[in-house]
């Protein structure tokens, strides 16, 4: 069946059958990293997309504008010190939570606009200098081979500075950055100018879907480099875990 | 899967685990040999006789980066790893870490399209 017949197919499938769907194939993960979706309401959140590899797969429909409210966003280099951050994900990811609750504890899913009851997440110290210092280096013109070498002078070994530079390239490519409804597209909606090298913040949006209701309202960033980098540089150090709710 | 493709997946893991403590085995989201298109994971395959290596993101968004030779791909998994460090011996060549820093592909498609 082509992609469009299996689009029109899925569609007209009962949210039960979908999440059954799902919940048997080899991406399960699409409902069951998720445990606020349940067959009353997979409909609203799984969408069936054409995969890296060509075929039909299964994935979220995520909130649009990289998940920001587009009227908090701006440019990290408003931001200056250390903060705090926190990310549920891996190495690979460009996004993650910063800030605090008055409390003291980190943003909870709800405030996030994450599906699901808790999680473990990664956490440490964002400094917030040292990165718009490498920033500056790695997106200013010049060869690979000077830009290494200033980061070098920064403080940055050599083979993450290679890292940074990959990082940066891949960022511009990213779906939040440069495909459909991307952060830029929610920064137009509130008529600002923003400086983009640095990458983004704001707040998490509300993000409602079906009975499941999510606050939004968590700090968020959007950096040039990813997770597993901004740890290998020292721009993030500190390291830890924390259990959200 | 042909012989020649198992004995090169036995190196790169033979290879990775010489500098892991413990074993490889730790490192459970990462795949020798084999492409896993789900959330949070990475590792290295085979495509068009070069090697790639894969990262996905928590939203299943894949970057792939290569072509590269065994020798090469041993080194830019020990960079997936961070362990590159204790790879020096395999460092890339001008070449491959310019291949590391610009290629970067999200769809097996894109691969096709440009490398020939």
């Amino acid at each position: 069946m082509e992609l469009r017949e299996q689009k029109i197919a899925f569609n007209n499938m009962s949210s039960e059958d979908i999440y059954n769907l799902v919940k048997n194939s080899s991406e399960s993960w699409a409902v069951e990293g998720y445990d606020l979706i349940t067959p009353d309401n997979a409909k609203d959140f799984v969408k069936i997309i054409t995969n890296s590899t060509g075929k039909t797969s299964f994935n979220l429909e995520w909130p649009k504008y990289g998940g920001y409210e587009p009227i908090t966003i701006s440019s990290i280099d408003d931001l200056s010190g250390k903060i705090p951050v926190s990310r549920d994900g891996g190495d690979g990811g460009y996004t993650m939570g910063f800030g605090k609750n008055k409390d003291g504890t980190y943003a909870n899913n709800s405030q996030r606009a994450i599906p699901k009851g808790s999680a473990d997440v990664n956490t440490g110290t964002f400094d917030i200098d040292l990165y718009k210092s490498s920033v500056d280096i790695v997106t200013s013109e010049g060869s690979m081979s000077s830009k290494i070498q200033k980061l070098i002078e920064l403080g940055i070994d050599d083979e993450f500075a290679e890292d940074m530079i990959k990082d940066f390239n891949n960022w511009k490519t990213r779906p939040e950055i440069a495909g459909e409804n991307n952060i830029s597209e929610g920064i137009a909606l509130s008529r600002k100018s923003i400086e983009s090298k640095y990458g983004y913040y704001g707040n998490a949006a509300e993000w409602n879907v079906g009975n499941v209701k999510m606050s939004g309202g968590a700090g968020q960033m959007n950096t040039i480099y990813s997770w597993g980098t901004l740890k290998q540089s020292g721009i993030i150090s500190d390291i830890g875990k924390a259990v959200i709710n | 899967m042909d012989n020649m493709l198992n004995e090169e997946i036995e190196i790169i893991k033979s290879k990775l685990n010489e500098n892991i403590e413990g074993n490889m085995e730790v490192y459970q989201n990462f795949h020798v040999g084999e492409f896993l298109e789900i959330p949070n994971q990475c590792g290295c395959f085979k495509r068009n006789s070069s090697w790639y290596t894969y990262v996905t993101d928590e939203k299943n968004f894949c970057t792939f980066s290569g072509p590269f030779s065994l020798k090469g791909i041993i080194y830019a998994c020990s960079k997936l790893l961070h362990i590159s460090k204790k790879f020096n011996k395999y460092r890339f060549t001008k070449e491959e870490l310019e291949i590391y820093i610009n290629n970067n592909f999200h769809s097996f498609n894109e691969i096709d399209n440009n490398i020939k």
